[in-house]
């Protein structure tokens, strides 16, 4: 299975110099985390990914079938960065709600719900309106979404924002417990976390990749001398510095 | 938040312009009164813009604030504010809101002085600043809407009720409603409107939004903010519905500010510095013709003084010492000693026949030597054959009695505006 | 479909605006005010401003959403928006006819066409403006009271203040409001 962007440009305004240009990326298999500075593309990378939006030029596929067609939808799940808080659902009905959107029937989307939320350890809220819930809170019933229809791929945007340690644990568990051929795209600023448990690594900088490679050769840039159990964030601001001195 | 960035994230991006296009129409379609019409007084001329803009501006603002205070609420901005002053986050975020509100007060009037080369004046400031005044008001008041009601909803109708409770008082009774609303009528020549006319509006608006204010002070349980909030509400609201309450038409105005000039003595006779270019030959016209009446016997009691009637009230002055004419826009000759001439040609009745008066008038005319005058008159209020046969009626009469001797027409001329008799086409006053 | 209809709050938010609509046009449909326009001071009905309240009801329903998940998932969820929109104007629609028919005055049904008229602009600038659009309406009938007026007359371009029995009118009503459906279906939805 291959998830691809090819050739790909994008801008917000027409006149504006595009996020991302002649962009190329494919998703490897696994967990990949893509990291990058504010403003670099990765929420709009990931937008395109999730044929929320169309490039201006360039094409994203999936295996072949085209983003915005009805099994691209269906085998692709989206966290945004935001999650609305709806006051009229609680928190299963809008994980099942998400689910329905996604082309399950009702009764499975509100059977997977349940199941989705309990991965996510929000069992116990799973009746308590969207609204009431807090800003962790509401950002696991978005990883809740993205996990009740079964996607293939799961595009998921700051999903450990906002979470305490605890929480991130939960949720770390939640993706190493993930079974099957499903490949996940992350994006964060939480290197020093995330960075050991993914399998590759993506750093994009003012729309473009500035490293790809499996979480080795990503830390394998750390500078000498660096504090142990910062790996991670050493090789990080490495990688931005001497891409930045180079430009 | 800097200014200009507080500018560029707040919905004045894509309201100002909006708002402000809705202004620039007036001047497309709806200037219909020349600039000159004012004779250069400055608050004239920047009334007369601002009679259609103010429920505008107001509503505006209003629905403005509502917008801005509802985009805070989802920001979530009150939960996380750690030490900042509600109060200037507030008036960080209004400022931009009423700024195109009071463009809308400045702008138009500022070109329609340009317009007619008229340099504002401290007096020709009063409407505008009322008006900004009760801008930041409704503001706040929107803002406060904003606070409690989906904004989605609350905007708009906040500001169409805003819009039309300030429009509609402009032709409504009570008078006073229309005396608090912030909405003002077009002034006069030579009328200032008085500090008492917009501490109305402004206690009324003022009232409420202090009220509002007052709810946010972070000093006692809620209970007691809410009643010392309401106090002061209803106190600016009350206080401004018992200061215009037996106000008229119009509000008290202070008349007569135009700056004048005199010359002569005899009748002293004074106009506006504006025509003051015909000051002169007015003074020369009015005791002409006074004298030349005087001689010929006619009972004139000559004034003191003769003053323009634009810059004064609207009354007649006290008794017959100051008379009031229409000095300033009367720059062809004769137009004053004409005017004079009638005035002075006084009838003791307040009804008299067509004819006898048509007759005292072209007598007079004819003796002061403006009967060119007394015949354009006569053009301008239309000819028919009654009118006709009325003026060959007045001619015959008039050249009968100019054919006799000094003595005898002195006695017709006060025979005829003693008289109080009646006859036959009609009358006039 | 109930989480759909939860989601846009529908329950409540429908019944407020027929209501918000309903209400006023009782209160107001004999009232008209002189207000100042640019040219003149036009006596204008007050049943013209009755249907912002609706209006603005539904833009928040529209704009009650998940964004994300409607945007990428393979519900035709802008079409269940245009049929509720649909639905909501044509019972003010109908709502208006009824207190027409049951003795009501001409301006009672007129304020239900200007419902399809103004839910039509406010569609049309939600594609351009997003949520910001519900001021498009209240711009217009500031517009048309403004400068659409020759005396008491109405001009022709000004839609809303025409008589009930206007066909032109009711032409471009519903015209503007099948444009702003086919807009709401087919134009990518602005954020906000």
């Amino acid at each position: 299975m291959t998830l691809e962007l090819t050739h790909c440009t994008y801008r917000y305004r027409r006149g504006r110099k595009p996020v991302l240009q002649d962009f190329d990326y494919a998703l490897p298999d696994g967990l990949s985390i893509l990291l990058g500075p504010n403003g670099a593309g990765k929420s709009t990378l990931l937008k395109l990914a999730a044929s929320v939006t169309k490039p201006q030029r360039g094409s994203v596929q999936l295996d072949g079938i085209p983003a915005g067609s009805r099994q691209y939808r269906q085998d692709v799940a989206w966290m945004p960065q935001d999650i609305t808080p709806m006051p009229g659902l609680t928190a299963r009905e809008y994980v099942a709600y998400i689910g329905w959107l996604k082309g399950m029937s009702r009764p499975d989307a509100w059977k997977r719900a349940r199941q989705a939320l309990a991965q996510v350890d929000l069992a116990d809220r799973m009746n308590e309106r969207s609204d009431r819930l807090s800003g962790g809170q509401l950002r696991r019933v978005g990883v809740a979404g993205a996990l009740v229809h079964g996607a293939r791929v799961l595009l998921l945007d700051e999903p450990t924002a906002g979470l305490d340690p605890y929480q991130r644990r939960v949720f770390r568990d939640m993706l190493a417990g993930l079974t099957g051929d499903i490949r996940v795209l992350l994006s964060t600023h939480d290197v020093a976390d995330l960075a050991e448990e993914a399998d590759h690594v993506t750093v994009v900088h003012d729309g473009r990749i500035i490293h790809h490679g499996d979480t080795g050769s990503f830390l394998a840039l750390t500078p000498p001398g660096t504090v142990e159990g910062r790996a991670a964030e050493g090789a990080y601001t490495a990688l931005l510095r001497n891409n930045g001195a180079r430009a | 938040m800097k200014f200009t960035t507080a500018l560029r994230s707040s919905s004045v991006r894509w309201a100002g312009p909006a708002v402000l296009l809705l202004a620039a129409l007036y001047y497309m379609t709806g200037e219909t009164a020349p600039p000159s019409q004012y004779h250069h007084w400055a608050p004239a001329i920047v009334s007369a813009p601002l009679m259609t803009l103010y429920a505008l501006a107001y509503a505006a603002a209003a629905g403005l604030g509502v917008w801005e205070s509802g985009r805070l609420r989802k920001a979530h901005i009150w939960e996380s504010l750690p030490s900042r002053s509600r109060y200037r986050v507030a008036a960080n975020i209004l400022l931009p809101v009423v700024i195109p509100s009071w463009v809308v007060l400045l702008l138009p009037p500022a070109i329609s002085l340009a317009r007619s080369g008229t340099a504002p004046t401290l007096d020709s400031l009063r409407l505008p600043l009322m008006g900004m005044l009760v801008v930041v008001c409704h503001a706040i008041a929107g803002f406060a809407l904003g606070s409690v009601l989906p904004r989605l909803i609350a905007a708009p109708v906040v500001a169409v009720v805003d819009w039309i409770a300030v429009a509609f008082t402009r032709a409504t009774d009570p008078y006073w409603l229309r005396h608090v609303s912030g909405q003002f009528s077009d002034i006069g020549f030579g009328e200032v409107p008085r500090l008492v006319s917009l501490a109305a509006p402004v206690l009324l608006a003022g009232g409420v939004a202090v009220g509002l204010l007052l709810l946010w002070l972070p000093l006692g349980p809620r209970v007691l903010r809410g009643v010392l909030a309401l106090g002061v509400a209803a106190a600016g609201v009350l206080g401004a519905q018992h200061l215009a309450r037996d106000w008229p038409h119009d509000p008290p105005m202070a008349t007569g500010q135009a700056p004048m000039d005199c010359s002569g003595v005899h009748p002293r006779v004074c106009v506006p510095r504006v025509a003051s270019g015909n000051l002169d030959r007015a003074q020369r016209e009015a005791s002409r013709t006074l004298s030349t009446l005087q001689a010929a016997g006619a009972p004139v009691a000559a004034p003191d003084q003769i003053t323009d009637i634009y810059n004064g009230p609207a009354a007649a002055g006290p008794g017959d010492r100051v008379w009031r004419m229409n000095l300033m826009t009367a720059d062809r000759p004769h137009e004053v000693g004409y005017q004079v001439m009638v005035r002075a040609l006084k009838f003791r009745c307040a009804e008299v026949p067509l004819v006898r008066a048509r007759s005292v008038w072209l007598w007079g005319a004819t003796r002061t030597g403006q009967v060119d005058m007394y015949q354009e008159r006569r053009r301008n209020e239309g000819v028919t054959p009654e009118t006709r046969q009325i003026e060959s009626q007045v001619s015959d009469q008039v050249r009968d009695v100019l054919d006799r001797s000094q003595a005898a027409q002195r006695t017709w001329i006060r025979s005829n505006l003693d008289s109080c008799s009646k006859s036959a086409t009609g009358s006039t006053t | 479909m109930r989480w759909w209809i939860g989601a846009r709050r529908a329950g409540f938010t429908v019944p407020l605006a027929l209501a918000a609509f309903l209400l006023p046009l009782l209160a107001v449909q004999n009232i008209r005010v002189a207000l100042p326009s640019l040219i003149g001071s036009p006596q204008i009905a007050l049943t013209l401003f009755v249907p912002v309240p609706l209006v603005a009801c539904l833009m928040h329903l529209l704009e009650s959403r998940v964004p994300a998940p409607e945007d990428s998932g393979v519900r035709p969820v802008a079409r269940y928006d245009a049929a509720l929109v649909t639905a909501v104007a044509v019972a003010a629609l109908c709502c208006a006819l009824l207190v027409a028919a049951l003795g009501g005055t001409q301006e009672a049904a007129a304020a239900g066409r200007n419902v399809l008229f103004l839910t039509g602009l406010l569609l049309l600038g939600h594609t351009v403006f997003g949520p910001s659009a519900v001021m498009v309406p209240v711009a217009w009938l500031v517009l048309v009271v403004g400068i659409g007026f020759r005396g008491n007359v109405p001009r022709w371009w000004t839609v809303v203040p025409q008589s009930a029995h206007d066909v032109p009118a009711a032409v471009v009503s519903l015209l503007v409001f099948a444009a702003g459906l086919t807009a709401l279906i087919f134009a990518p939805r602005k954020a906000p």
